[in-house]
């Protein structure tokens, strides 16, 4: 028993000691220390870093001031203590009568003879001139002077006290007789009493006087004493909290490394053992109740853990909100400039005179340059000054004698003597006399060379000579380099220790060049801090770490404290193999939700914003927040493949997710409805409402109505079959089908399909094009957006190729027969005059000038009338391909961001070969009507209306049509394209059987084989036609009779042959429309109710991966030739069969099935994933092997019928994968970046929202930003309009951007800045650089490029002229403390651009200017030297649109846009938006600026506010007119009414009429004011100047300036009704009794009556 | 240095500038003219189609002024030059004219002069001699103005920053109205006559480089001096300027044509 007890106390001794030390290894308390450490080192650099040459010179200032203040005692001090001992003498009686009454002694209390003693001694100090005497015997007289005062103001404090209890007293008794003495008046006592009473209160009132003066005087009396004593004191209390202040950074850092770093206390805490019990070492705990997550079913508190080794995460660099204080290892290399003085004037400040005196040993100084080192040598001698002077002669450097400047440098140079300070053997005549003296300088070094000062060992490493710390505003500094740098190499050699930094920086060798230094910076993980803090983990950023946690975004296991179970997940496979190595990191299957990898990090913002345009780059954060997410939803947005594939963000009424529908099918169900003639027959009404929901889809009235009407007649049905005699429906099964598509849907999608419309497909398209198209959309179009389905084939083999190859080209040819049959009619548009209709209906029949001249016309008209912004086409690239480039080159590379034209719209479809597409004729007048109306033929489309409509010219004469133009140009361009996919109209009788197999196959599904041959070749009787329905009822067949089949055998005629022929075909194409899911991109006739084919996405970032079918793909990719090339694999012989088999896809079907037996062969080659040189597919392929979603979905966008391979043997031809293959990008590597995109898009849809509260719901202006900004996109605003202005980050050497500008203006226009951001705009950066933000854009030269030139210093014509933009200021800046306002250049030198962010949008605007420009001769020769003023015939820019127009204005204008300016080129479109889509977009822009909406308050337009005015100066809108009618002001330019101005339209401007109700008053106010500070490239002049310039126009409206512009505003705004009040209607209305007999009895019939019956009463 | 001594460095360098300065106006000064002419044929003048207010500036046969060339003499007017430095000394005389107003006038609706010039400090008066409106739109790189000028009366505006190329000034009621203002520092700027003629007087002596420029050709850069063609790149002119009453004549400067054919 004992052994057992024996042994099992030992193994449990074991045990606990193995705990123990277990737990005493964690992995993550060896990162605490080591954080602990580099948290100390850190925190004790930025003391270092405090300390810098100019915090010390002012230490050292301070401390002199303080030494200075100890050391003083002057005439006037020594007044002082007379003064106040003066004020004790004046007192002592009162401190003798304070004394008794306080029963001490008199001379306890204040000493006459003490005081006099003082003053003797203070008179005897202020003669004194020793100063160490002075500041000992000061310091004795100011204490013993506290001394003798200390017991008088303890005393006078009682006083004071016993003073104001005696006021308080009197007080109430002043209060008390009061009282009494309105008691007395209440009681009516006798006026001898009341007056006695009376003279109480005045005596009491008397008493509170005295003692509240007495009480006064008290106090005064002591502040006086004190005052004095203070004012002694004064200079030196000043200097010590000077000091003390200047030393609180320092010591607060000091004090924070001593808390933080070890000590006694820590280490023992710390030890084996001790440390399982309260260890300093502790895991860090995040407990998030408000974030569960679903652990089995149950949702459970979260804990995130991350932040035990991830310690780092938050920590901000010292003095800034969003800077990381520990980002993540980077390497760059910076140049450090070298002092450019010669060594010794560089080092110490001390240049040599040029020959020392003859026969005098030592060197001589010429001058010493203040605040250097040798201006601070110290004299052994404290009396003397400290400093070399001029004329000294250095005699001997540490008792070495000197004899020459180059010894002297050679020793103060070398760092070798720099461990400690210099004596320096000086020669000096001072006063005459020659004297010989030792000064200590202190030695050069880093610091004072550079700014920088080296650690003594790096944070992690001691080898890594690490900077701790950079002073600002020296070479260091300005080099960029910061705390915590390591230096790994010095141009390009390696240093490792910090001596040879120190001698590579201070060799004067390197002087005078910049030094190359390879600098690492940052730490490693896991300390690193998280990256962008102003938007994550921050405490001021949207998700403040205590808020959100961890695992909410990163996912993986929070409540992990070791590497290996917190399921990180690695970015590539090279990544996983290091994290295997060092962290035995294993990929944990078990966790359900690992981290994502850092490259689908951004998925995970979808959780919680819906909407993503929110994730876009805002004015808030202009760096974009989460580019690849956005990108993938633009993607997504704009391929459609919510067509197929629905994201529904609802489930029911919660919100779960992104929403991207297909919204309701409204518009095609109303179209199919017009087709019906049965529709007539329901009423007008029904007509025009199916008319109107047509293209107003948004209209629920029409809708309604139809839909009531559609039940009506579906009730009808039903009756009919109940009797013969009830009313018979007059929809036909088709239209009654519509009833389902027109019901209302609760959270309805917005989405309107991608692709264009087929509902009339034949008036503009060709069976050969169709089907060329059908089959590869690419050949026509390589950059189409409509993916491939036919022609998929590298997965196939054997009997499942030979299948394919029969059956697509049957299926293609199905699809165009069924489209152009289903074909509805569509009405051609009007030409607007006999010539454009001959033109139109001559086809390719025009002669050839005219068509050389309209296709001139229309390529102008293509490029400046709006078409570029949403279009590409091959004669723009090519024709600006050079010039851009050239234009490119002088553009520096911080300039070209993404918004410098280059042509690359693709909104709209390249329209390079557009006239091959369309044929003769009908192709012409398809396009006239498309251009002139798209909506006509697609109600849904997102082309607008562009009013290309004939011009009038000044006799009333309509010149060309530009639609017609553009139309004739259109159609001339073709590339020479021809059809090579095309299927001849008639068939072989191959393709029929091979049609009738089809057929079959599809017919099967649902009857036997039998029956559904039978039904193929006569067609389905009548008679069953209530049974068949869907598809199957396009094989009915009327003209069969019933029984009819059962003979059989009769031939077939020809007229049966093209009929049968015709239904299967029919059959077929809609079959494979059905199957392929056409209808979810285009709308097509016979699907209005069809749904979407795909699996649905919304949760496809959570599909379990058991659940997905991978099937035989690793077979396909280890094994195949095709699957290995795929993945960049290349075997030598089956590289051959593999490149056999795709040459063999366009060659001919032998060479290719051969290819395969040849693949075949070589089957089985070895695979392993270092064949996969591409790292990305690398990792997605182990992926994919793994059976991770992540790789299933790779493949299925790269190669999405790959998953078919070695099935399609056993699968029906309609079970094949239907999937088509999207080309995102011309090149593969470009592909492969937007499939990740939209892949981290796809793998956010987790449908799993955190609590409502985490939720993204923006309110307020934000909703409305971001709904705007929905709409924005869908309609591609950008594409013409600039939305945000460039914004350039300036960092610039204090003068470097010229003087501020003068500006005299009214105040009202200018921007108004506070205090505090004009000091900041002054602050130097520790670069000793200035800061500065500034909005607008370069101005451009003619050629459209930033006008950039190189401008030299014109003081200084040798040195090196700077490139330098002239850039309009579109936002009053604050530059050096300077208001540099909007509408005054600023001349930017581009070296001071720090960060460029592009302008946002406005393309066309940019690349069409130098067009508009030189559009015609005469055009240019008035603008070529002022371009920048065509910004005003351009779509304007956005920027302020808010505060300038009335929302109600802009959401009627976006409906029904017309002309504003007419010196535009090119028309604001029409667009298909609904009334509630241009009401988001009114209230995006006023929201974005922080206007009010959707309805503003105007007090101009209030008729008291006028009322005022007018009682204030009669008859001010009548003057103001007077001003815009006369000759000189406003009609000189702006149209108003039915005046016109003459000259060019270049120079016309708006109509003033119209004002009213666009412009914001306060707009106007400022712009009338001066429209230059409005926009920067206005012409209109300032036509009213500011004071103190002389007001004008005083012949037509009397007052100043200001008083005319005031007029002017109220007149526009009310210029409605005041044009009102000018017509009288009285007038024009005939009185009653003046009508003539003759305008007949019947109208004027009532009248008499009524005159009649007033008669008679 | 103590801040004492600071200032007295100071001081002194101003009394020794001002005693160099005074010294200077008594011998080292010297006076500079030429003539400008245009070296080919010069194309003759375009008229210019007048589509705003035509019943007054249409009967004043206006024309293209980019390049006046007289067709006799070859004489070119408005080629502007001044001295490149901003900061060179300034004879006293030109004190006087320091604070001067210069007049741009808007006259038969062309701006007189066509070319004009004028120093920081000085008051530019935009005057309308005409009976329709204008607006005088000045942009330069520092300075762009721009008020409107009703018919016959005048606006002061205070230049306060100079010009390193002469600023365009047009009008944007009349688009062909176009001229050109030099703002410079110094009073040393000259634009050549119609007959081709030039002065700048009170140059400081010695080497000095000036910048020659024209509208339509920007920079000046080819011409014959004395017979000797000379490049001047960038438009820089050096000249030596003789001390004294008799001035540093150039003489006849032939322009090359082909720098005008831009």
């Amino acid at each position: 028993m004992h052994v057992v007890f024996g042994i099992s106390s030992i193994i449990m001794l074991v045990t606990t000691i193995w705990m123990m030390a277990d737990d005493h290894n964690r992995p993550w308390k060896e990162y605490q220390r080591d954080f602990r450490n580099l948290d100390v080192q850190t925190t004790k650099w930025r003391a270092d870093e405090q300390e810098s040459t100019d915090y010390q010179n002012k230490t050292r200032e301070i401390e002199r001031k303080l030494e200075a203040a100890q050391e003083a005692f002057t005439i006037a001090d020594r007044d002082r203590v007379v003064a106040l001992f003066q004020k004790f003498k004046e007192g002592e009686e009162s401190y003798a009568k304070l004394a008794s009454d306080n029963k001490k002694s008199a001379k306890s209390l204040y000493d006459p003879a003490a005081a006099t003693a003082l003053k003797a001694r203070a008179k005897e100090l202020a003669e004194e001139k020793d100063l160490t005497r002075i500041r000992e015997g000061r310091a004795a007289l100011i204490k013993d002077l506290k001394k003798l005062l200390d017991p008088l103001k303890s005393e006078i404090y009682f006083r004071e006290n016993n003073l104001a209890a005696d006021v308080k007293d009197s007080k109430a008794v002043f209060s008390a007789a009061q009282s009494q003495f309105d008691q007395a008046v209440g009681r009516d006592e006798s006026p001898a009493r009341l007056a006695e009473l009376q003279e109480k209160v005045n005596e009491a009132k008397s008493n509170v006087a005295v003692a509240t003066a007495l009480s006064q005087n008290a106090v005064d009396e002591r502040k006086e004493l004190e005052a004095i004593l203070r004012q002694i004191t004064a200079d030196e209390d000043k200097a010590q909290k000077e000091l003390a202040d200047q030393q609180a950074k320092v010591q607060q850092f000091l004090k924070a490394a001593d808390e933080q770093g070890t000590n006694w206390r820590r280490s023992i805490l710390e030890m084996p053992v001790m440390d399982a019990f309260n260890s300093p070492l502790k895991i860090a705990n995040r407990w998030l109740p408000q974030l569960p997550w679903n652990n089995n079913f149950r949702d459970v508190a979260r804990f995130d853990r991350c932040e035990t080794c991830h310690l780092g995460v938050e920590r901000t660099a010292p003095g800034s909100a969003t800077s990381p204080a520990f980002p993540p290892i980077s390497r760059t290399t910076v140049e450090l400039a070298t002092p450019d003085k010669p060594p010794l004037a560089g080092a110490y400040g001390i240049e040599l005179a040029k020959a020392s005196v003859k026969g005098e040993p030592g060197v001589v100084i010429d001058k010493v340059r203040p605040n250097s080192l040798a201006a601070e040598a110290q004299p052994a001698d404290p009396a003397l000054k400290p400093g070399l002077k001029a004329k000294d002669a250095i005699r001997g450097v540490n008792k070495t004698p000197v004899e020459s400047p180059t010894t002297l440098e050679e020793i103060l140079l070398s760092p070798s003597n720099w461990e400690k300070p210099f004596t320096l053997s000086v020669h000096r005549i001072e006063a005459g006399k020659p004297v010989d003296l030792e000064l200590t300088m202190p030695a050069a070094s880093l610091p004072s060379l550079y700014g920088m000062l080296l650690a003594s060992a790096g944070a992690f490493s001691a080898d890594d000579v690490t900077i701790a710390a950079v002073y600002p505003q020296t070479l260091a500094a300005a080099s960029g380099l910061m705390g915590g740098d390591v230096i790994e190499a010095i141009n390009g050699d390696r240093v490792h220790r910090p001596r040879l930094v120190v001698e590579y920086l201070s060799s004067k060798d390197n002087w005078g060049k910049p030094l190359k230094l390879a600098i690492r910076r940052g730490v490693p993980q896991p300390f690193t801090t998280h990256p962008r803090l102003d938007l994550f983990v921050g405490s001021l950023s949207p998700h403040p770490l205590a808020k959100f946690g961890c695992t909410i975004c990163h996912q993986g296991q929070g409540s992990a404290t070791a590497f290996k179970w917190a399921s990180h997940t690695p970015n590539d496979l090279v990544q996983a193999e290091t994290w295997a190595r060092d962290h035995q990191w294993f990929n944990n299957e078990n966790w359900t939700y690992p981290m994502f990898p850092t490259r689908f990090r951004e998925s995970t913002c979808l959780k919680c914003h819906h909407d993503v345009v929110e994730l876009e780059r805002s004015r808030e954060f202009p760096d974009p927040p989460a580019p690849k997410v956005v990108a993938g939803y633009e993607i997504i947005r704009r391929y459609g493949c919510f067509g197929c594939h629905e994201i529904n963000g609802f489930d029911g009424k919660r919100r779960i997710g992104p929403d991207m529908r297909l919204e309701p099918n409204y518009s095609a169900a109303a179209a199919q409805l017009t087709v019906d003639p049965g529709l007539a027959k329901l009423g007008k009404q029904a007509v025009a409402w199916a008319d109107e929901l047509e293209f107003h889809p948004d209209n629920d009235t029409a809708r309604h109505g139809l839909l009531e009407l559609l039940a009506t007649d579906a009730s009808k049905a039903n009756g009919a079959a109940e009797s013969e005699k009830a009313p018979k429906p007059v929809l036909d099964d088709t239209s009654r089908r519509m009833e389902a598509v027109l019901k209302d849907v609760e959270n309805p999608g917005t989405e309107r399909k991608v692709g264009p419309s087929l509902r009339h497909v034949g008036s503009k398209l060709t069976f050969e094009f169709i089907t060329s198209w059908v089959e590869n959309p690419q050949d026509f179009r390589p950059n189409t957006r409509m993916p491939r389905f036919f022609g998929q084939w590298n997965h196939l083999d054997g009997s499942g190729l030979d299948e394919a190859k029969r059956f697509e080209p049957i299926e293609v040819r199905a699809i165009a027969n069924y489209l152009l049959k289903s074909s509805q009619t569509f009405e051609y548009a009007k030409p607007s005059s006999p010539e454009v209709e001959r033109q139109l209906t001559a086809g390719s029949d025009l002669d050839k000038k005219t068509s050389d001249e309209a296709i001139a016309r229309g390529k102008k008209a293509f490029q400046l009338r709006g078409c570029l912004a949403c279009h590409q086409h091959a004669d723009f690239e090519k024709e600006n391909a050079t010039a851009w480039q050239d234009l490119l080159k002088k553009v520096p590379a911080e300039l070209r961001g993404e918004d410098f034209p280059k042509l690359k719209a693709s909104q709209g479809p390249d329209l390079s070969r557009m006239g091959a597409k369309l044929k003769g004729a009908k192709g012409r007048q398809w396009l006239y009507s498309w251009v002139k109306n798209p909506s006509r033929y697609h109600p849904r489309t997102f082309m607008p209306v562009l009013f290309l409509e004939p011009e009038k010219d000044a006799n009333n004469k309509e010149g060309p049509d530009p639609a017609a133009d553009v139309t004739e140009f259109l159609m001339n361009s073709q590339q020479g394209w021809t059809p090579k996919n095309a299927l001849p109209e008639e068939m072989t009788s191959a393709d029929e059987q091979a049609l009738n197999d089809l057929a079959l196959a599809n017919l099967s599904d649902k009857f036997s084989i039998e029956r559904a041959a039978e039904f193929l070749k006569r067609g389905i009787p009548m008679s069953q036609a209530d049974v068949v329905q869907g598809d199957e009822a396009l094989l009915l067949n009327p003209d069969l009779k019933a029984g009819a089949g059962a003979k059989g055998a009769e031939k077939e005629s020809d007229e049966e042959h093209k009929a049968r022929i015709d239904r299967t075909l029919q059959y077929v194409g809609r079959r494979s429309i059905g199957k392929y899911g056409c209808y979810g991109c285009h709308d097509i006739p016979g699907f209005e109710d069809a749904k979407p084919i795909g699996t649905a996405l919304a949760d496809w970032g959570r599909k379990l991966p058991a659940r997905l079918a991978f099937e035989q793909i690793e077979e396909y990719l280890t094994r195949s030739p095709h699957g290995r090339q795929s993945l960049g694999i290349t075997d030598a012989k089956p590289a051959e069969s593999a490149a056999a088999m795709s040459t063999a896809s366009a060659a001919s079907e032998t060479a290719s099935h051969e290819g395969h037996i040849a693949a075949a062969e070589t089957e089985s080659p070895e695979f392993s994933l270092d064949q996969i040189k591409d790292p990305d597919i690398k990792f997605f392929t182990d992926k994919l092997l793994r059976e991770e979603r992540e790789g299933f979905l790779w493949q299925k966008l790269r190669a999405p019928r790959s998953y078919d391979f070695k099935k399609t043997e056993n699968k029906k031809y309609n079970e094949r994968l239907r999937m088509p293959k999207f080309h995102f990008a011309e090149t593969e590597q470009a592909n492969q970046d937007k499939i990740e995109q939209v892949m981290t898009f796809v793998l956010g849809l987790v449908s799993e929202p955190p609590p409502p509260a985490f939720v993204y719901h923006p309110t307020g202006p934000k909703e409305a930003i971001v709904s705007g900004k929905k709409v924005l996109e869908k309609f591609n605003c950008a594409g013409c309009h600039i939305l945000e202005m460039e914004r350039w980050d300036l960092e610039f050497k204090p003068g470097e951007l010229g003087k501020t500008p003068s500006v005299i203006d009214f105040p009202f226009v200018m921007a108004r800045f506070d205090s505090k951001q004009i000091d900041d705009s002054k602050q130097l950066n520790r670069r000793g650089l200035l800061k500065a933000t500034v909005f607008g854009m370069p101005k451009v030269d003619l050629q459209g490029a930033p006008k950039i030139e190189a401008v030299e210093d014109e003081d200084h014509p040798d040195r090196a002229a700077v490139p330098t933009s002239t850039f309009m200021n579109f936002q009053a800046a604050l530059i050096d403390g300077g208001d540099r306002v909007v509408g005054k250049d600023l001349q930017i030198p581009m070296p001071s651009v720090a960060r460029r962010y592009p302008a946002l949008g406005g393309f066309l605007a940019r690349y069409a200017l130098p067009f508009a420009v030189s559009a015609d001769e005469k055009t240019l020769a008035d603008y070529k030297e002022k371009p920048n003023e065509a910004w005003g015939w351009l779509p304007p820019p956005l920027v302020g649109e808010g505060t300038k127009v009335q929302t109600e204005w802009l959401h009627d204008f976006l409906l029904d846009p017309f002309q504003i300016r007419p010196a535009a080129v090119l028309r604001m479109p029409k667009f298909n938006m609904s009334s509630a889509e241009a009401s988001r977009l009114a209230a995006y822009f006023a929201a974005i600026d922080g206007a009010e909406y959707p309805y503003e308050f105007d007090v101009r337009t209030r008729a008291d506010h006028l009322e005022q005015v007018e009682q204030d100066q009669p008859k001010r809108l009548e003057k103001a007119l007077g001003i815009v009618v006369d000759n000189n002001f406003c009609v000189k330019c702006h149209k108003v009414g039915d005046f016109s101005p003459t000259g060019t339209p270049r120079a016309m401007a708006p109509r003033l009429d119209r004002v009213h109700n666009r412009l914001r008053p306060e707009f106007t106010h400022r712009w009338i004011g001066d429209p230059a500070r409005v926009l920067p490239y206005t012409g209109m002049p300032q036509n009213f100047p500011p004071p103190p310039a002389p007001p004008v126009a005083q012949n037509l409206y009397k007052g100043t300036s200001e008083d005319q512009i005031d007029g002017l505003v109220d007149l526009l705004m009310n210029f409605d009704r005041f044009a009102q009040d000018q017509i009288s209607i009285k007038s024009l209305v005939k009185p009653a009794t003046a009508a003539p007999a003759a305008a007949g009895a019947e109208s004027t019939r009532p009248a008499n009556r009524l005159g009649t019956a007033a008669n008679s009463e | 240095m103590t801040r004492k001594t600071f200032h007295f460095a100071i001081v002194t360098a101003a009394v020794a500038f001002a005693f160099v300065a005074s010294r200077a106006s008594a011998e080292d000064w010297g006076t500079l003219k030429g003539k400008f002419v245009f070296d080919g044929k010069a194309p003759p003048p375009t008229a210019i189609d007048v589509t705003k207010d035509q019943e007054y500036c249409g009967n004043k046969g206006l024309v293209n002024e980019e390049l006046v060339v007289d067709a006799t003499t070859g004489a070119i007017a408005n080629v502007m030059l001044w001295v490149r430095k901003k900061d060179v000394p300034i004879h006293p005389d030109y004190e006087k004219t320091a604070s001067e107003t210069v007049v741009l006038d808007n006259k038969g609706c062309r701006f007189e002069p066509h070319v004009q010039g004028i120093r920081v400090g000085q008051t530019l008066q935009l005057k309308n001699s005409d009976p329709v409106a204008h607006n005088t739109n000045v942009q330069g790189r520092n300075n762009q103005i721009n008020p409107l000028i009703p018919a016959k009366s005048s606006s002061d505006q205070k230049i306060d920053q100079s010009e390193i190329l002469p600023a365009l000034v047009s009008c944007n009621i009349h688009p062909w109205m176009k001229g050109r203002l030099i703002v410079r520092d110094n009073p040393y700027f000259a634009v050549s006559k119609k007959d081709g003629t030039f002065e700048i007087k009170n140059v400081p002596a010695g080497d000095i480089e000036f910048v020659v420029y024209h509208e339509k050709s920007g920079y000046v850069t080819d011409a014959t001096l004395n017979g000797q063609t000379v490049k001047w790149p960038k438009g820089v002119m050096k000249v030596t300027i003789k001390a004294g009453d008799e001035p540093t004549d150039l003489g006849e400067i032939k322009l090359s044509s082909a720098q005008f054919n831009k």
